[in-house]
């Protein structure tokens, strides 16, 4: 599984700061300070901050071999590069999260990925000698050749095209649609990507 | 004690909705029955930011096969495809796209109001083709000016024979200059253009615009939640005499006596309900003496972005609202007066300008396509094609065999699929709509005739058709049924045909004129 250490560490230093803080020192807090007039009322409830597991926590591995975890890897890499201050996809972690998507996914989805990603590896391999993950720019950029096609209406019948336009959309909407993609466009509506959610209407 | 209600309504949509407006303004007591909860805008809708949602916008998968308009943020609008399972054959799916709850589609609906014209009305006399409606634009038009003033429709009148005029507020908006190159070179190809026609207001929905004034009469009664399981018939009059529903959320039966039953559950949930409505008197569905009940389904293909196209001047953000923005309609200008086509009918394009050509259709990948779509930002001009499907004997519904929702109702098998009158006509619109685009010196990016599966567009109309002739149809011209007096059909089910307009507005004229009628049968005692 490719992780990124530095996040991983900085999310286990807020999770361990975090329990420090809740258990050792609230109860100390709790003791020395008697309840007040200033206490929150019920409505401020509403007004706590909450965050989402990919801020504070790894993914876990679902769905993906590790070879072909490696290739999707890559892939993001070439697909969603950082561009104009904005985040790459893997700092968007696009990778974990495609993996569980991919996980919930109906089987023809699932078929489509873990093939295409296996016939991206073996292509690298028998034109390269070596693993899709490996290759440099130059050499991947022949494999992805198709994403320079003229854009039709129904998918291509060949696998890898198919494949890698699916895979070209999936990528950037993950990667966009994450909160580090909303952090660093904070400011504009838009490109954070705030709508009107329906809650369950029951 | 209960009250006694003199209508009994099914569904809170648009026909639903305009008949408790006009019924309960003339002083009738009526019970509105409606499948779904009602909506609370303030609880229930909040605002979110997409990395807030459990899929990343990318929807739970496989929660919605057939509702491609389903999006994370709103999934919770749609039916549940589970709960309310259907069929349809292998190689020829059916998107059947639903919303259950007070108000209906009008909720969502596009807000596109175009009067059907003669060329509809009187379709088989101008081609040979089908059946004419028993009603024409003349008879129509009376209750077209009375809908469009409290749907606040929002337009242009050109005097034109297929796009009749309405009692509109006119649209002066100025045109940007993409607009305006647009509109001179389709005129070049005899093509015409107008403003779009459109409901206006925040929302424009049953539940805001018909609704409230029904309600402040004292005279309606909504339960939401009851889902319609069977229409009860007297066996000695032939008349409608109970309905039967049950409440979705504790599968609870219940049952009440009507005296008139006045249906608008949705084109193709009403036709279910009646083919469910069996009886020793009509053992094939409710007021099917004909056999008719179920058949002639067709709806208005859609080809979504049928051209996408850049408008050079507006790249690397030159754009500005002087160049760009804006949009328009371009109504049937096809076989209006010879057959001039390989196909009978025509389709119409809503076109707008302004917006980013979506990455899919640029042919770059990592930081060249960022670069692209940076260049592209504000530039694109699409068009989208809505064209008429012909009604046809053997695009149909029936009750599935087998096959049932939760609440233990048997569901539809539908069948439908496009014939070459329809994929002729998507083809000459793809190629009409990048030529015009080309003549007003825009870059084609893209161009396709490929319609979405029918159903998709949420047009569905026809299985319960009106018709001069009992033996052909199964209402008459008032939306009343020929076999059972007390019963009136009001929503898309009654079409004969759809021509390419949008067709809430007419569903909306037919259930004023039909509820007028019912008064007026009433008064007679012929009711």
């Amino acid at each position: 599984m490719l992780r990124c250490d530095s996040v991983n560490l900085m999310k286990r230093r807020s999770v361990f700061k975090s329990l420090l803080g809740a258990s050792a020192l609230a109860p100390a807090a709790a003791a020395q300070t008697p309840p007040t007039s200033n206490q929150p009322t019920a409505d401020d409830a509403f007004k706590i901050d909450l965050t989402v597991p990919d801020a504070v926590a790894d993914p876990r591995h679902r769905f993906f071999t590790p070879q072909q975890y490696a290739t999707l890897g890559k892939l993001c890499d070439l697909l969603g590069p950082a561009y104009n201050s904005k985040p790459s996809a893997k700092e968007a972690e696009t990778p974990q999260f495609l993996d569980f998507l991919l996980a919930a996914s109906p089987a023809e989805r699932q078929i489509l990925y873990a093939q295409g990603l296996d016939q991206l590896d073996i292509e690298a391999r028998l034109r390269n000698g070596k693993a899709f993950a490996e290759l440099s720019e130059s050499d991947a950029a022949q494999l992805l050749a198709p994403l320079k096609d003229k854009w039709t209406w129904k998918a291509p019948k060949e696998l890898l095209p198919r494949f890698l336009r699916e895979a070209k959309n999936d990528v950037m909407r993950a990667t966009m649609n994450s909160k580090v993609y909303a952090d660093a466009a904070a400011g504009s509506r838009r490109a954070t990507g705030v709508n009107t959610y329906w809650d369950v209407i029951e | 004690m209960r009250q006694d209600y003199d209508v009994v309504i099914i569904g809170s949509g648009a026909s639903g909705g305009m008949a408790a407006y006009v019924l309960c303004k003339a002083g009738v007591k009526c019970l509105m029955l409606d499948a779904g909860p009602m909506v609370d805008m303030q609880r229930h809708r909040t605002m979110k930011a997409v990395y807030e949602l459990p899929y990343r916008g990318f929807n739970k998968p496989g929660r919605f096969p057939h509702i491609t308009q389903a999006s994370e943020f709103d999934a919770n609008m749609w039916i549940d495809e589970k709960a309310n399972p259907y069929s349809y054959p292998e190689n020829d799916p059916y998107y059947w796209v639903r919303i259950r709850m007070i108000g209906g589609k009008t909720l969502r609906w596009g807000r596109a109001s175009w009067r059907l014209s003669n060329y509809e009305f009187k379709g088989k006399d101008h081609d040979g083709f089908g059946e004419n409606w028993p009603v024409t634009l003349e008879e129509l038009s009376p209750f077209y000016d009375r809908v469009e003033p409290i749907f606040r429709v929002s337009g242009r009148n050109e005097g034109w024979p297929q796009m009749p005029d309405g009692k509109i507020t006119p649209d002066e908006s100025r045109d940007s200059l993409s607009v305006q190159r647009f509109k001179a070179a389709a005129a070049k190809l005899g093509v015409p253009t107008t403003k779009p026609r459109r409901a206006t207001g925040t929302l424009a929905s049953s539940v805001n615009l018909l609704l409230p004034d029904a309600l402040a009469t004292g005279n309606l009664t909504i339960v939401p939640n009851a889902i319609v399981r069977e229409i009860g018939i007297d066996a000695t009059t032939g008349k409608v005499n109970a309905v039967h529903f049950v409440d979705r959320r504790n599968h609870r039966e219940f049952s009440i006596p009507t005296k008139v039953l006045m249906l608008g559950a949705s084109t193709l949930e009403t036709t279910r309900l009646l083919l469910n409505s069996r009886s020793r008197l009509f053992p094939n569905g409710l007021a099917n003496s004909s056999g008719v009940l179920g058949h002639y389904l067709f709806d208005q293909f859609y080809v979504k972005n049928t051209v996408v196209a850049i408008v050079p001047e507006a790249r690397g953000g030159k754009g500005g609202r002087t160049l760009m923005g804006g949009g328009g309609y371009i109504p049937r200008f096809r076989n209006l007066t010879a057959k001039d086509k390989n196909f009978i009918r025509g389709y119409a394009f809503d076109f707008g300008s302004g917006g980013t050509p979506s990455p899919e259709l640029l042919p770059a990948y990592g930081s060249d396509l960022m670069k692209m779509v940076d260049e592209l930002q504000g530039t694109a001009f699409s068009m989208t094609t809505m064209g008429e499907g012909l009604p046809r004997w053997e695009h149909k519904v029936s009750i599935h065999p087998a096959l049932k929702d939760d609440w233990g109702i048997p569901s539809l098998h539908i069948e439908q699929k496009y014939t070459d009158n329809e994929f002729n006509m998507a083809k000459d619109a793809m190629e009409t709509g990048a030529a015009a685009c080309e003549g007003a010196g825009f870059e084609v990016l893209a161009k396709h005739w490929e319609m979405v599966p029918p159903g998709e567009s949420i047009h569905e109309l026809g299985t319960c058709r009106m018709g001069a002739d009992p033996k052909k149809s199964v209402l008459n011209s008032w939306n009343q049924a020929h076999d059972v007096k007390n019963l009136f059909v009001l929503d898309g089910s009654a079409f004969v045909s759809g021509g390419a307009q949008n067709p809430t507005l007419t569903i909306l004229a037919l259930t004023m004129r039909a509820s007028e009628y019912l008064m007026e049968q009433k008064k007679k005692g012929q009711i």
